[in-house]
């Protein structure tokens, strides 16, 4: 069903003004989040009549390369996105920020570096030579924008081959743990030196055994930057992008649309692109960037 | 006391044995059934067991293998986030107690928890050595746990492995409530076949109970009841209340057979009692009832000091009127004369007095109260005086005399078997004194009765000791003076009393009986006697007879053909050498009877004399039925014939009537010439006497007889 649906949205190309209005994603699970997106979709297209909009559809890409390239052929119109990956998909395909994403009632979050307090390192300058636990490199909180940190600071990245590698002297070595959670164990069972992760996971005890974080001290962090973006395709009908803006902005205050906006991935309103934002957005892009170039 | 096992106790003993068996099989079956629950739990529980670990076997290899293979990857990235995540799902299945997951040296990665607080220990416990070592699929089991271990590996390459520790006892959970289940369901049904033995067990022994009480009831007592009725009656008891039953069975039939029994017993009884009692044909009291009523009365008078008086009766010469009229006459005399003693004993003795019939011609009276001598006397003298009074039976009047023997308890003895000895021993002193009199008893009077037994027991043996012979008094023919024979005498010579008097013994061999042995012995040697001077004696003209008194008694025995003719035979005497002489009382009576007999006897040659004739009441008349060859005129007559006229008359009388009928006549005691004139004149055919010759012995006679010498 959903291969169909994919297929024939794949297949039938739509012309960008086919009065079709399609949301893309990166989804290794197009099934749970199609039920996500769609609510959403069905309360913006009704209201984007008169912008010739007569049809939703949603298109989901196994990762950013394939959205990249669903974007630049004008596959997809509209992507939520986290910051790091809207900012890869700005790059590559030329994506526009629309709209700052809250979620959860959060706007702006930051990551944090912690390590075991019995290791002794009190800041990020204590880092080289170590090992560092990301998540994973699609991971906006717990890699681009930590990475970007460190590489903002002088520091020399370099990937390990396994918990038992050991970095140059004065380089970071940084190894990707999958999830939050072996972040921590790896953290406090010693595998690496120091991990790092968004403020609201280090907050979350299933990602963070409560046990774990008696044991561990934060030795730095990064600054705010947006939980989430909604982007939209360069060459999107300017009329339609400002159709969308403006139905996703006054979607909070509507009751209609409240249901829609909480399976929306908990997204509890839609906020303008302030300057702080613009610029956290822009530092991530140069982040990601730096991070693409001097990395991988 | 001999234990005594009674029908009752044996029919108990039964059923208890029988109800015990099969109680003990109910035990023991119920026991095993015991034993087959347990076993039936074991083997079931076994049985589960080994399809439980069997399962968890199974289960948990293919469990850990698929688990193994699972955590290659994370194993691989040291991602302990799936590790635990595959742990904890592995931990959520039921009945897994650990998971470990742990490194190539053995060294704990991750147990399932969140906080991993063993993560990086060495694996230290029982098992661990063998997890780890093991490279393949390893299966290890203490009593709780199956442990299984597997490599987790990647290629060839060992990353380390993982184990599970599977709970063996769960699922032991549902096997403890299938089992107990089970363990219900047959103790229930233990319990219920408990119940049914309990009830059949119960149900045997009321059973026994009720067969018991039948068999009681229907058997036992009716025994018991018949038991008791026959030991009444074997004490006596005939009146005892018989069993009744309307029972149809054999122990119906029993009870009634019984009772007929009884009633038959008890008849019986009385009958026998009636004639052993009681004389028959006067109704009175017989010698046994007498006998025991004295017994009793003696008992009781012994203690009060009474006194009592026995009378005996005896009617004098009273088998003459049996003998001369017939026993039916007798009888009738004996009823009368009961009769008369009875009224008599009535009015003297008073209602107490007591009469019985001894037998024969013998009554006896007791009386007792008051002055029991006067008493005695006076009813003695009045029973002599009634009794001599004439009975009229049959149209004719018999006369008697009654002698009474008198003997007074205490004084003259104190036992009874005494007292009716000295009663006889009182009335045969009356007879002796002369009949028709009565006598009281004295010692003296036993003194003489207790000679006369002496002489009774001495006599006895006489013959065989040689004290008894034969004497011979010639006897001669008066016409010519010739010895024709001689007369057989016994005498007897005491070997201590000397000569006993003929008159003396004979009566004692008469009246004991003694004579029916001493008689034929007389016979044959008398005829032996006879042969002899047969042979030797040849000079005498004519062959010479012996003459045998045969005594009335032996008459009465009536072999006396027999007897004579087997003496002829033996002596080889001709028969017409022998006389035999009976006494004219022996021959009255019954006529026909003796006539036979004479007739046999003479029909043999041996002829008969009558002797003492013309002593005897009957007289001349019976020479006419009783067939005898000659008389014997009694030696009283002879004794005065010379002086007395009457006599010589009456002797001449007999010798005419003898010749006049054929008969030959014998005179006895002749002692004098004169005499012995006077019968020659008279044409006495024979005669004997101390004129003639005394009595002699045998050898004497025999020189007698060989000289041709007359008188």
């Amino acid at each position: 069903m959903l291969g169909l649906i994919l297929a024939t949205s794949v297949a039938a190309a739509p012309d960008p003004s086919s009065g079709v209005l399609v949301l893309g994603r990166i989804s290794d699970n197009p099934r749970a989040h199609y039920e996500q997106l769609k609510p959403l979709l069905d309360y913006v297209v009704p209201r984007m009549a008169d912008v010739g909009i007569r049809e939703g559809r949603i298109l989901m890409a196994r990762d950013t390369q394939q959205m990249a390239s669903y974007m630049r052929r004008g596959r997809v119109d509209w992507v939520t996105e986290t910051a790091g990956t809207a900012m890869l998909l700005q790059q590559r395909a030329g994506a526009r920020p629309l709209l700052v994403t809250e979620r959860d009632g959060v706007s702006h979050y930051h990551s944090l570096f912690f390590a075991r307090r019995d290791r002794g390192l009190t800041g990020l300058d204590d880092l080289r030579g170590r090992r560092v636990a990301f998540q994973r490199p699609s991971s906006t909180s717990a890699y681009f924008v930590p990475a970007a940190t460190l590489l903002a600071k002088g520091v020399t990245l370099e990937i390990l081959l396994s918990p038992d590698d050991q970095p140059s002297p004065g380089a970071v070595g940084y190894l990707f743990a999958r999830s939050e959670l072996n972040i921590a164990t790896w953290v406090h069972k010693g595998l690496v030196d120091a991990g790092v992760m968004s403020n609201l996971d280090w907050e979350q005890p299933g990602r963070v055994p409560g046990t774990f974080k008696r044991d561990f001290v934060v030795i730095g962090r990064t600054a705010d930057y947006p939980r989430a973006v909604e982007v939209v395709r360069d060459n999107l009908d300017e009329r339609v992008a400002l159709r969308l803006r403006e139905v996703l902005l006054q979607a909070a205050a509507d009751p209609q649309a409240r249901d829609a906006l909480s399976s929306f991935f908990g997204t509890t309103r839609f906020l303008p692109m302030d300057p702080a934002s613009r610029r956290a957005l822009e530092d991530i892009g140069r982040g990601v960037a730096r991070v693409r170039a001097d990395v991988e | 006391m001999k234990l005594r096992l009674g029908l009752q106790a044996q029919f108990f003993a039964m059923v208890a044995l029988s109800v015990v068996s099969v109680a003990a099989l109910m035990v023991l079956f119920w026991v095993r059934q015991q034993e087959m629950q347990s076993l039936v739990e074991d083997v079931s529980k076994q049985a589960t067991d080994q399809v439980l670990d069997a399962n968890l076997h199974g289960r948990a290899e293919t469990g850990v293998e698929r688990l193994a293979e699972s955590l290659a990857n994370p194993l691989y990235y040291f991602d302990l986030d799936q590790v635990g995540e595959i742990a904890r799902a592995t931990l959520r299945q039921p009945g897994v107690r650990y998971v470990l997951v742990y490194d190539a040296d053995g060294n704990i990665l991750h147990d399932g928890t969140p906080d991993i607080p063993s993560y990086g220990k060495r694996m230290d416990d029982a098992l661990a050595r063998d997890a780890i070592a093991a490279r393949e699929l390893h299966t290890q089991t203490t009593p709780r746990v199956m442990d299984v271990s597997a490599p987790v590996l990647i290629g060839d390459a060992r990353l380390g492995g993982v184990r599970v520790g599977f709970d063996r006892l769960d699922g032991r959970g549902v096997q403890e409530v299938v089992i107990a289940t089970l363990r219900k369901q047959v103790r229930e049904l233990g319990h219920r076949q408990l119940l049914a033995i309990l009830l059949l067990t119960g149900a045997l022994l009321t059973l026994g109970g009720v067969m018991l009480a039948v068999i009681q009831r229907s058997m036992v007592r009716p025994i018991s009841q018949l038991a008791d009725s026959a030991r009444a009656i074997e004490a006596g008891q005939f009146d005892t209340e018989m069993p009744v039953s309307r029972r149809q069975d054999e122990l119906g039939d029993l009870v009634r057979a019984f009772a007929r029994m009884g009633q038959s017993v008890s008849r019986h009884n009385r009958d026998i009692r009636r004639m052993a009692y009681t004389d028959a044909l006067t109704g009175l009291g017989n010698r046994l009832s007498f006998r025991e009523f004295l017994d009793a009365r003696l008992l009781q008078l012994d203690d009060i000091g009474e006194q009592l008086a026995l009378l005996f009766a005896d009617i004098d010469d009273f088998k003459r009127i049996n003998d001369t009229l017939g026993h039916d006459v007798g009888d009738e005399v004996l009823l009368q004369v009961a009769h008369r003693i009875s009224r008599v004993a009535e009015d003297i003795g008073g209602a107490d007095a007591r009469v019985a019939r001894f037998g024969g011609d013998e009554f006896v009276i007791l009386v007792e109260g008051g002055n029991v001598r006067e008493i005695a006397t006076a009813l003695a003298e009045r029973l002599v005086t009634v009794l001599a009074e004439p009975i009229a039976t049959r149209g004719r009047q018999v006369f008697m005399g009654t002698s009474v023997g008198i003997t007074l308890f205490p004084d003259d003895a104190a036992g009874a078997t005494a007292l009716l000895k000295n009663g006889d021993i009182a009335m045969y002193q009356a007879k002796v004194a002369g009949k028709n009199c009565y006598r009281f008893y004295s010692r003296a009077m036993n003194e003489a009765v207790e000679r006369r037994v002496h002489l009774e027991n001495e006599l006895r043996g006489a013959w065989d000791r040689g004290e008894l012979r034969l004497v011979y008094q010639p006897v001669y023919r008066l016409a010519d003076q010739m010895l024709v024979g001689a007369e057989a005498l016994l005498r007897w010579r005491h070997r201590e009393q000397g000569v006993i008097a003929p008159s003396v013994f004979i009566d004692v061999a008469e009246q004991s009986g003694l004579i029916e042995t001493i008689g034929p012995q007389v016979m044959r040697a008398a005829c032996g006697d006879a042969a002899r001077w047969e042979r030797e004696a040849t000079s005498g003209l004519s062959p010479l007879f012996v003459s045998v008194n045969v005594s009335p008694r032996q008459l009465r025995s009536g072999d006396l053909a027999k007897m004579v003719e087997a003496s002829l035979r033996d002596a080889g005497l001709p028969a017409d050498r022998l006389h035999i002489e009976l006494t004219e009382t022996a021959v009255i009576g019954d006529e026909a009877h003796v006539s036979q007999l004479l007739s046999r006897v003479r029909s043999m040659g041996v002829k008969v004399w009558l002797d003492d004739f013309g002593t005897g009441f009957s007289g001349l008349s019976h020479l006419r039925r009783v067939p005898v060859d000659g008389v014997k005129i009694d030696r009283s007559f002879i004794a005065d014939v010379l002086r007395d006229p009457d006599d010589l008359a009456l002797t001449s009388a007999i010798i005419a009537m003898a010749h006049s009928l054929g008969i030959t006549v014998v005179a006895e005691g002749v002692e004098k010439e004169g005499q012995y004139a006077l019968l020659r004149e008279r044409r006495c055919d024979l005669a004997q006497g101390y004129w003639l010759g005394h009595p002699m012995e045998l050898d004497e006679f025999i020189a007698l007889a060989a000289k041709p010498v007359t008188a």
